[in-house]
């Protein structure tokens, strides 16, 4: 009884053995294929993030406005700040 | 100007800020007006607290809404409208616009970043950013300026 059993056993893990290749098989290439897919999309994000990359380190960065120096006069103009900085932001602006 | 600006840079004694008069006359006939508000209170000392009041009521900047600023302020409105009536900055309000025309200002606001030269009574400016940006944008600009070398 219990031989017979054993040797069911071992026929259905034989069998199980036999069948499964080519189910492996099977799904193998449908998983290649699945996988080829899904490097093309992930190349497709990946170029993709590197232009919004690209697009947002160029506005991280400032462009500075070509501007020639020039001297303006504050003498009279109302100021914040400690008298002995050496730099300087003026402002113009109105109360629209 | 941005409180945070303020805070990191001005507070700390690393920038001078200035700020000059450009009334956009042809648009804005009450914003002179304002300007010269801002000066007569700065006569009873209160010229920050008038430019905030003024800043925060953009849509009130008519005779009435000036005297009441004035009177919030606890100016004396005598004075302040004397002041007013006397039109005795519009000269020196025009000043700053030629000032800022001559620097290519053409928008409000437009911000000039440079070097205090003469006993701090000019200054030499070698970039300009024009509008409003974010924070940290506008922090990028003042560490460039930070760090350029001030030897020309």
């Amino acid at each position: 009884m219990r031989q017979r059993l054993q040797r069911v056993l071992l026929w259905l893990i034989f069998l199980t053995l036999l069948c499964n290749p080519t189910a492996v098989a099977q799904t193998d290439e449908e998983l290649l294929r699945e996988v080829e897919t899904l490097k093309e999309g992930q190349k497709t994000i990946q170029k993709e993030l590197e232009e919004i990359k690209q697009l947002l380190g160029a506005r991280r960065v400032p462009k500075e406005i070509p501007f020639k120096e020039i001297v303006i006069d504050v003498a009279d103009a109302p100021f914040k700040g400690a008298e002995a900085a050496k730099h300087a932001i003026i402002e113009f602006s109105d109360y629209q | 100007m941005f409180p945070q600006i303020e805070k990191d840079y001005i507070q700390t004694g690393k920038v001078k800020y200035f700020f000059l008069d450009f009334p956009l006359e042809s648009i804005h006939k009450k914003a002179l007006k304002a300007h010269e508000a801002a000066n007569c209170a700065g006569e009873q000392g209160k010229y920050w607290e008038m430019h905030d009041l003024l800043l925060a009521n953009q849509s009130r900047l008519d005779l009435d809404s000036l005297t009441e600023h004035a009177a919030a302020l606890r100016l004396d409105l005598t004075a302040f409208r004397k002041c007013l009536d006397s039109e005795k900055y519009v000269e020196e309000i025009r000043r700053d616009i030629s000032e800022g025309k001559k620097a290519g200002v053409r928008v409000t606001p437009t911000f000039l970043l440079g070097f205090l030269e003469a006993n701090g009574t000019k200054i030499r400016a070698v970039q300009l950013k024009r509008g409003v940006s974010s924070y940290s944008h506008f922090k990028i600009v003042i560490e460039r300026l930070l760090s350029s070398s001030e030897a020309r």
